[in-house]
């Protein structure tokens, strides 16, 4: 899918801005502090409906505004689609709409797929297991939207579950009652492990094939998912859930002692090995930075493996810091299949590259 | 600005009811203070009335006027088949339907950690004491399809099964009349969850 035009309407520094694109790379050249990272930051606004650098959205409006709103016109592999999100600060209300009628949410699933690397994504190599639950938990998400609405159960159950330890910590366990939430927990965790060990599988194999392609075949690069209850390779469902319950009856002394639950796919990590060791514990700043990048172009193929067609790319900042091997095989490897935006500060650096595409200067709150 | 202080305390008063928050309460207010007194005091004594007369029935914790609900009191009704739902207020979407003739029991909630409510604060202690007379062959669970409900029917199944009463949940899923393409995803994917043989 591309991005043919983009609409804002008092989003971040914008008052108003109608841009259009270049079906294959799209360039923004500006100082610091220009608005660059804001039309990437709307771009996948309107993708996923809300904003991937503040959890307070009425930072997204321009400052004095009632509100905002982002739209596009969306080319696909056949035909087209015109897709807006209005945001009200007051309500803190978002209206959806698909080639102009008014829809609920679920309805913009998939109509706008983003895939986005910011300089924060290297904490998915070094980071805490949190933030690579939330890549693998959001790449999942942007092709099934009934894993995000299993994940949003599972975290619903979890946080009652939980609450019920914690509050009879002192009184006796009713073990019926917790037994009700374990039945609820069980299949729900079953499901969401058995989603992640097989897309875990997937990325590996992608993932690997990128890491070769941007590193010229020197370097290897395996995945492995790590549970907290013991789920190896195995994806069967009832295996699982059998499995998981058994974990958390040998768990529950401790558990209600704790007043939390230990085990689950809220515990649960995977490992980036390369060359054979753990990527966490020994990749240089370089080498996260290239493997994040294979995990994304990984999960380029992935969505359009699973969706048929390739998602939108937005780079923000990251670009400029590969070194010229990479940048060069990553363009090589994108050249005229996905649509993709750059932000960056130098012009030359970039346009090196013999990709066509289109050159945007941002300064001030406007794009020429 | 500052109220006189019963204003004030008629705003606060109308905080408490669901839904309405400071400005919506201000406004109820003044709207009362406009009101002929005779009005007020209708209004008044209509929430005070309905609060002292209406008890709840002491077989099935349904509103009722007196003792006994009018469906526990009605001869015709099939009592070895009972509906457990959450609230009174689900009795009467139930007989709105006129197709039930079996009798209910209210629990009068949903199991909720974080709101504090565990069986103990529900009507299950009376459900399995009415299941002691033996003349029961059916438990229906119609508690909401979240997880709350569905954590309440999942605990009144596991204490009443033992007693070798048939257990049954309510179905789930695409609802009547609508047509497969409109359904979302995740309707779509319950609904082939809960499929059965055909």
């Amino acid at each position: 899918m591309r991005i043919e035009t983009l609409f804002l309407h008092n989003f971040r520094n914008y008052s108003r801005l109608q841009l259009s694109f270049d079906n294959h790379l799209n360039l923004f050249i500006g100082a610091n502090a220009q608005g660059k990272t804001n039309l990437l930051e709307a771009i996948n606004f309107l993708a996923t409906g809300k904003s991937h650098r503040t959890r307070n959205e009425e930072e997204v409006v321009l400052w004095g505004a009632d509100g905002c709103s982002v739209a596009a016109k969306v080319g696909y592999l056949y035909g087209e689609g015109a897709l807006k999100i209005a945001y009200l600060a007051a309500e803190k209300k978002k209206t959806y709409s698909v080639n102009g009628l008014t829809q609920k949410k679920s309805a913009l699933s998939g109509k706008l797929t983003t895939v986005i690397f910011t300089p924060e994504d290297l904490a998915i190599v070094k980071g805490s297991p949190s933030n690579r639950r939330k890549f693998l938990d959001d790449e999942i998400s942007k092709v099934s939207p009934v894993y995000e609405d299993d994940m949003n159960r599972y975290q619903h159950v979890l946080r009652q579950r939980n609450f019920l330890l914690k509050t009879h910590r002192k009184k006796i366990l009713d073990s019926e009652e917790l037994g009700s939430w374990n039945e609820q927990l069980a299949p729900l965790a079953a499901k969401i492990v058995s989603r992640r060990i097989s897309v875990i599988h997937r990325l590996g194999l992608l993932s690997r094939l990128a890491q070769r392609r941007l590193t010229g075949r020197t370097e290897s690069l395996d995945i492995n998912y790590l549970s907290s209850f013991g789920a190896e390779i195995s994806t069967d469902l009832p295996e699982l859930k059998e499995l998981f319950l058994k974990k958390l009856a040998e768990k529950k002394e401790q558990e209600a002692r704790l007043g939390q639950t230990l085990i689950g796919p809220h515990r649960d990590d995977f490992q980036i090995f390369l060359n054979g060791r753990e990527a966490r514990l020994f990749a240089s700043q370089g080498q996260q930075r290239s493997l994040v990048l294979s995990l994304k172009m990984a999960e380029l193929e992935y969505i359009k493996g699973e969706t048929g067609e390739f998602p939108v790319l937005l780079f923000d900042d990251v670009f400029s810091e590969l070194d010229e091997q990479r940048r060069f095989a990553l363009l090589e490897a994108i050249d005229g299949r996905v649509q993709t935006f750059i932000t960056g500060t130098e012009a030359d650096k970039m346009t090196r590259t013999k990709v066509p595409g289109k050159m945007f200067l941002v300064a001030h709150g406007e794009v020429k | 600005m500052l109220y006189p202080e019963p204003i004030a305390r008629l705003i606060e008063a109308f905080q408490k009811l669901p839904g309405v928050g400071p400005k919506t309460a201000q406004r109820l207010a003044l709207f009362v203070l406009n009101l002929p007194r005779e009005e007020v005091v209708f209004m008044a004594r209509a929430m005070v009335d309905a609060k002292d007369k209406t008890k709840y029935c002491q077989i099935c914790g349904n509103f009722s006027d007196s003792d006994v609900c009018f469906v526990c009191g009605d001869k015709r009704r099939d009592v070895h088949t009972i509906c457990v739902v959450q609230d009174a207020r689900d009795v009467l979407a139930m007989e709105k339907m006129r197709e039930f003739k079996g009798v209910y029991h209210v629990l009068g909630g949903a199991i909720s950690p974080m709101d504090g409510i565990g069986p103990d604060q529900l009507r299950i202690r009376q459900l399995l004491e009415r299941l002691k007379s033996g003349q029961i062959r059916e438990l229906i669970l119609a508690t909401n399809p979240n997880v709350e409900g569905e954590a309440t029917a999942m605990y009144v199944s596991r204490v009443v099964k033992p007693l070798g009463i048939r257990v049954t949940r309510i179905a789930h899923g695409l609802p009547v009349g609508a047509d497969l393409e409109y359904a979302d995803e995740v309707t779509l994917s319950r609904a082939l969850e809960g499929r059965r043989d055909f």
